[in-house]
């Protein structure tokens, strides 16, 4: 499963507690102008065309699951509405899906379920509006599934089934696992952090001599197997420099003449394959590790969580107030990219590089953040 | 006049002090050769009127020396005929840091000053070595020890500079009582040549109240984020006081080697926005965040005088402080509390968070008093002592 994901979180102004404070001046608009303008022309317009190719010249054959925040859609439409065109032809070809995301690509399935709902029903209406779509799989990436968020995306009946990379307190070292919830309907796609993180574009980009689905090929052989073996090749622009997208998708065409044991997959396939044997799948108990355990927590330290526990608390208190303009200026900051800065130089989080910081250390980051929500919220 | 900061160099309250009390030599017709160390090197900054300690840059000269005055030094330097009284401090540390700025203080005009003033430690290897070169009486001024920055045993290297100086020097200079204590106590230094004179506030009384920032009240921490300042305490101070009256905020203005544990700290215990760690605050900004606080908490470990108190009096804050700090031997409209006494500064801080008449009545009374001290006061005790070298 090949899935492309579209971001760009809006950078904000940093303020002190003795500068001037205005909502308008929170964001700023010229350097997402700039940041929007340059990642279409290194990364989002040239595989964007690239996926048109592949899905007019390789029909049958080509699909790509295409995953775009909220924000990033903004964007577009308001400084390269080229790129909302070409997604706007991916998505009208058959080879292509979408999937549910909270809006901004923010971690509120941790922090507040209200917020986390209301984020995923703004990206479904917003999806259904500009490209007349309706994804079947939700996509919560980066944070964990757990029985709250799973509930709070059952009046979402599109939702038949929850991407994710991981329970509240597990990874699992397996490729693409499927699972049931208990009871529930839903199925649940678990991805492999292990696996995803061997075969990164990092080391992909290191044997310059294979593709990436040389590669898969190598390291599992479909002709031992009796079931289909999922494989997630996730293109993110946070982690993947842009031309590694480019040689990614290239080799997607050359693959698609070369290799006939390896075929591409849309998550609505997986999930008619999965409903065909529901009651087959093991059920997935998200307090239970699984295999090869990495805690949640490791990916969220102290200054993140008090920072997001913050923000949602004053998002909350917006919310009650009813002051729907300053919720929409304040829950731009909920992407997960205002966290990475907060995280250790060192850590897998800060490798993502987004930082609305510059280069100032995690606690700066974190004091100029907590700064900034204070004046906020002086000014409810 | 050697030193370590002056504006716009350095940040700390050492840069502040030499700033107001050049500025109040200089009003007393004192002409200063001023030297700080730059990369590599020192510059020399020759000021003779009123108001050229504001305009630094433009007194710059270069050093004026003979060839054959520079190669005496030199060679005196390698055959370690001016370092013998510090040269066991160590080398590494004089060569790294304090005596990169030996040999151009050396060479300096010699002849044309009359006495050496020296501010802290990091300046007595260069002083001493003037000293041995030209035979002129050494003022040491002492802002700080070791044993007021670094609680517990301190660098021994460090201690041996501070004691060759003020071992050696005619006259030393303590910013206050306390300190005058320390030095005699740590470094048997004879009380006779000890001399106290306080620090004062900045020339420039003018301080006003701002609009708030925040409507709740504002106890803010001013100074650097190492253990001497008692940033763990604030915190404790903080916790405690937030459990009592939840919508009070905490500020905390200054960097030093604790403020990522700090910040670790504080948001491991749940504040949110109601600590907020600034970070090092560039002059204008601290004057304008003291400008909308309300209270100082300065729960220094050890404070040889306490500069920032005087600062936040003078804006009208009011301080909640050591009883040991320097500035509380010359301060009545302050708070004084035992250092460690945590229950005394959270009854302190909730007494002037609740009560916002005693808040306004002595912060009217702080400000006064921090403008009657005066940078010229301090000078002419200064000139005084001056006076008794026979200069």
């Amino acid at each position: 499963m090949l899935n492309v994901f579209f971001h760009e979180p809006y950078p904000y102004r940093p303020v002190n507690v003795f500068d001037p404070f205005t909502f308008l001046s929170l964001f700023d608009e010229t350097e997402m102008r700039s940041r929007v303008e340059t990642e279409a022309a290194y990364r989002y317009r040239p595989v964007c065309r690239k996926l048109v190719h592949l899905c007019r010249d390789h029909a049958k054959e080509f699909k790509v699951v295409v995953s775009v925040s909220g924000c990033a859609l903004e964007s577009f439409k308001r400084y390269c509405p080229d790129i909302l065109q070409l997604l706007e032809i991916i998505s009208d070809s058959c080879c292509a899906e979408f999937t549910g995301e909270t809006y901004y690509h923010s971690a509120s399935s941790l922090f507040d379920i209200a917020e986390f709902r209301e984020q995923v029903f703004m990206h479904a209406e917003l999806i259904r509006r500009v490209f007349g779509a309706e994804p079947s799989v939700f996509r919560n990436a980066l944070f964990s599934y757990d029985e709250e968020s799973r509930d709070a995306l059952q009046c979402f009946r599109q939702f038949r089934a929850i991407f994710t990379e991981s329970g509240k307190k597990s990874f699992v070292p397996a490729p693409f696992a499927l699972y049931r919830a208990g009871e529930n309907e839903t199925i649940i796609f678990l991805n492999s952090w292990n696996f995803s993180y061997y075969i990164n574009p990092c080391g992909y980009g290191q044997t310059p001599g294979d593709d990436v689905f040389s590669l898969l090929r190598r390291f599992f052989s479909p002709e031992d197997r009796e079931e289909d073996l999922y494989f997630y090749l996730f293109l993110e622009s946070a982690f993947t420099p842009g031309t590694v997208w480019e040689r990614v998708v290239e080799n997607a065409s050359m693959h698609l003449s070369k290799c006939r044991d390896v075929s591409f997959v849309l998550p609505s396939e997986i999930l008619r394959e999965a409903e065909g044997r529901k009651a087959d799948l093991p059920v997935f108990e998200t307090g239970k590790p699984v295999g090869n355990t990495r805690e949640i927590s490791s990916l969220l330290n102290d200054l993140q969580r008090s920072a997001s526990e913050t923000l949602y608390s004053i998002i909350r208190k917006i919310r009650e107030d009813g002051a729907c303009d300053i919720l929409s200026t304040v829950r731009r900051l909920t992407s997960v990219e205002h966290l990475l800065s907060m995280a250790p130089r060192s850590g897998p989080c800060r490798t993502a590089g987004k930082s609305t910081f510059g280069q100032c250390s995690p606690e700066e980051a974190y004091s100029m953040f907590l700064t900034t929500l204070a004046r906020i919220e002086e000014t409810l | 006049m050697l030193t370590w900061e002056f504006p716009p160099y350095g940040r700390g309250g050492l840069g502040k002090a030499c700033y107001g009390l050049v500025s109040g030599l200089l009003e007393k017709g004192v002409q200063v050769q001023l030297l700080i160390p730059c990369e590599g090197t020192a510059g020399v900054y020759v000021l003779k009127e009123p108001g050229h300690a504001n305009t630094l840059s433009e007194h710059f000269e270069p050093f004026v020396h003979s060839e054959s005055m520079y190669q005496k030094t030199w060679e005196g330097h390698c055959r370690g005929e001016y370092t013998k009284d510090y040269y066991a401090a160590g080398a590494d540390l004089l060569l790294s840091g304090s005596f990169r700025f030996s040999m151009p203080a050396a060479c300096i005009s010699i002849g044309e000053f009359d006495l050496i003033h020296a501010h802290d430690w990091a300046t007595f290897p260069a002083a001493l070595q003037l000293r041995s070169l030209t035979g002129k009486p050494l003022v040491c001024h002492i802002h700080s020890t070791e044993c007021d920055r670094s609680p517990g045993k301190g660098e021994e290297r460090i201690h041996a500079v501070e004691r060759a100086g003020l071992s050696v020097c005619e006259r030393a200079i303590a910013v206050s009582n306390y300190t005058a204590s320390v030095i005699r106590d740590r470094y048997g230094i004879d009380f006779s040549k000890i001399r106290v004179v306080y620090n004062a506030c900045g020339k420039d009384n003018t301080a006003k109240r701002t609009a708030r920032i925040f409507k709740d009240p504002v106890v803010i921490f001013s100074g650097r984020v190492t253990q001497q300042k008692g940033p763990e305490t604030f915190l404790k101070v903080a916790e405690r006081v937030a459990a009592r009256l939840p919508a009070i905020r905490f500020l905390m203005a200054g960097s030093g080697d604790l403020f990522c544990r700090i910040v670790h700290q504080s948001a491991s215990m749940g504040f949110g926005t109601r600590f907020l760690p600034l970070g090092h605050l560039q002059t204008k900004e601290l004057q304008r965040v003291l400008s909308a606080a309300d209270i100082l908490l300065a729960p220094s470990v050890a404070e040889p005088f306490g500069l920032s108190v005087l600062e936040a009096m003078s804006f009208g804050v009011v301080p909640v402080v050591s009883a040991r700090a320097g500035v509380s031997e010359i301060v009545e409209h302050v708070i004084k509390v035992d250092p460690g006494d945590i229950d005394g500064m959270v009854s302190a801080v909730v007494g002037l968070a609740e009560d916002h008449g005693k808040r306004r009545s002595m912060a009217r009374a702080g400000a006064q008093e921090a403008s009657a001290l005066t940078w010229n006061t301090a000078a002419e005790a200064v000139v005084d002592i001056y006076g008794e070298l026979g200069c």
